[in-house]
């Protein structure tokens, strides 16, 4: 059993892992293939094995939210909405898209401008008032880092408002300045701080040490 | 409670109303305030004025409806200027709801530029598998998109003849959230020169990739596509809700100087006090 449900599973992870981490060394070759190739090819997989877990993961959301209108539980009124929506856009799209019938072509991108569009913008843009209300509460000079935070936001925020420039020409320049020289600084550790992480984790996962993915904590 | 503590802690109702009538009387009446054309938006331009007819460019729209307010107009901008050099435009995207906006641009530009589908512009539609469906994607680009957004093969366009992987483009431009995913998996694996178009938000990550020169040029938020608007001689969408957000910011700022204010002048009278 354990043959089946970890070391196979452990041996595929690591021969893929040694083909990609191979592949960047140079040009190997395989007999008639080239490492390039297959890695390439299991590029492509990676693509079938993704769609493929989008059509799975719509079949959970179905199994899900069946379950919950057949047994008439708690807000199965919503799940009746999500269902017939999905189904119905689901057709619509493969319809207008995939068929090309030039009224279902219409009809999907008329609900999405109309209805998905206009949802998803009013969820960004009260971001905006959240954001003006947090920061009238957070942007307080208490101490002195709290003092350079409310100094260099309030310089980006006029820095790049055309009316920041209309007051004082030099905030585009001092925001300009932020951004390259503290924000860069600042960002570059924490994208190096993150790859080094991420390669760790890979490298972890590659040799076995790291198991999680298999749904098991060993 | 006096009036200065009163400044610390203003009703959320109160900023919330105020936000919003500040937002809406500059949509309803345009304010004209001048906006200047930063150097970022001005290389991008260049970039792409840099192309010949003929030539063929990436474009990966990678954003949902929520940002599509603040960067489709970029995406717009962007097309036009392509279109009108006669520059060859694949789309595609790696969040679902990308390509959709791709075709809402093609159907918005397809008669202004007598664009010919499959010859002068393709959407290839949505790359699955996140990073690495990009790389895939990137590596091997028929074979990954058999078949383009709108059901046709796309092996026999004219704009896909000669095509192979991300190398036999002039250029990737990206659209919102997907630049990091592209310098990572297609400039670095194939060399294609990449620009494009942030979030406000990404901005402060993305702009190490800048100063680097993995990214050429890229306009930021909503403020780069109202500049690019007008570099292309086109005001729209974006320049419309410039002074929009050219007053939220001020109000903001001046939410933010109240509470300052108010904490000062509260601390410095209980200091008094104590005296």
């Amino acid at each position: 059993m354990t043959l089946w449900r970890r070391d196979i599973p452990l041996l595929i992870t690591f021969l893929t892992g040694i083909i990609y981490v191979l592949n960047n060394v140079g040009t190997i070759s395989i007999g008639s293939t080239t490492l390039g190739e297959l890695v390439q090819d299991l590029n492509v997989w990676v693509l079938i094995v993704a769609a493929f877990a989008m059509g799975v993961a719509s079949v959970n959301l179905l199994r899900l939210h069946g379950e919950k209108v057949q047994r008439r539980r708690e807000g199965w009124g919503y799940s009746l909405v999500l269902i017939a929506t999905m189904l119905g856009y689901m057709l619509i799209g493969a319809l207008g898209t995939t068929y090309q019938i030039p009224f279902f072509a219409d009809l999907t991108n008329l609900v999405y401008t109309n209805v998905q569009s206009p949802l998803g913008a009013t969820m960004w843009a009260m971001v905006g008032f959240f954001i003006c209300s947090s920061a009238y509460r957070a942007f307080r000079a208490r101490n002195v880092e709290g003092t350079i935070m409310l100094v260099a936001g309030i310089l980006v925020m006029l820095g790049n408002a055309p009316i920041g420039e209309s007051i004082w020409g030099g905030f585009p320049v001092l925001s300009k300045w932020l951004l390259d020289i503290p924000n860069t600084a600042g960002q570059r550790a924490i994208m190096i701080g993150a790859a080094i992480g991420a390669f760790t984790t890979a490298l972890r996962t590659v040799t076995g040490i790291d198991r999680r993915y298999m749904g098991t904590i060993e | 409670m006096n009036f200065w503590s009163k400044l610390q802690s203003i009703d959320v109702r109160i900023i919330y109303i105020t936000v919003f009538v500040t937002l809406a009387i500059p949509l309803l009446i345009p304010l004209g305030i001048p906006l200047t054309v930063a150097d970022n938006s001005v290389n991008m331009y260049t970039l792409i004025e840099d192309l010949q007819p003929g030539d063929r460019v990436l474009m990966s729209l990678d954003y949902t409806a929520l940002v599509a307010p603040e960067v489709h107009a970029g995406t717009v901008a962007i097309c036009r200027h392509l279109f009108e050099k006669g520059v060859g435009v694949a789309m595609f995207g790696y969040i679902p709801e990308g390509p959709m906006f791709g075709d809402m641009a093609i159907n918005q530009l397809a008669d202004e530029y007598d664009l010919v589908y499959g010859k002068d512009v393709v959407n290839l539609g949505f790359i699955p598998g996140s990073e690495s469906g990009v790389r895939a994607f990137g590596d091997n680009i028929l074979e990954s998109a058999p078949r383009c957004f709108r059901n046709q093969v796309t092996k026999d366009m004219p704009i896909m003849q000669g095509v192979r992987n991300a190398a036999d483009f002039k250029m990737l431009i990206g659209i919102g959230d997907g630049l990091q995913v592209m310098v990572q998996q297609i400039h670095t694996v194939h060399g294609t020169p990449i620009c494009g178009v942030s979030t406000a938000a990404g901005t402060t990550g993305l702009w190490p990739y800048v100063n680097s020169g993995q990214i050429k040029a890229m306009l930021s938020g909503l403020r780069g596509c109202a500049e690019y608007e007008m570099l292309v001689n086109k005001p729209s969408t974006a320049v419309a809700k410039m002074d929009g957000q050219s007053l939220g910011h001020l109000v903001i700022i001046l939410f933010i100087a109240a509470g300052n204010i108010g904490h000062f002048v509260t601390k410095k009278n209980k200091s008094e006090a104590k005296q």
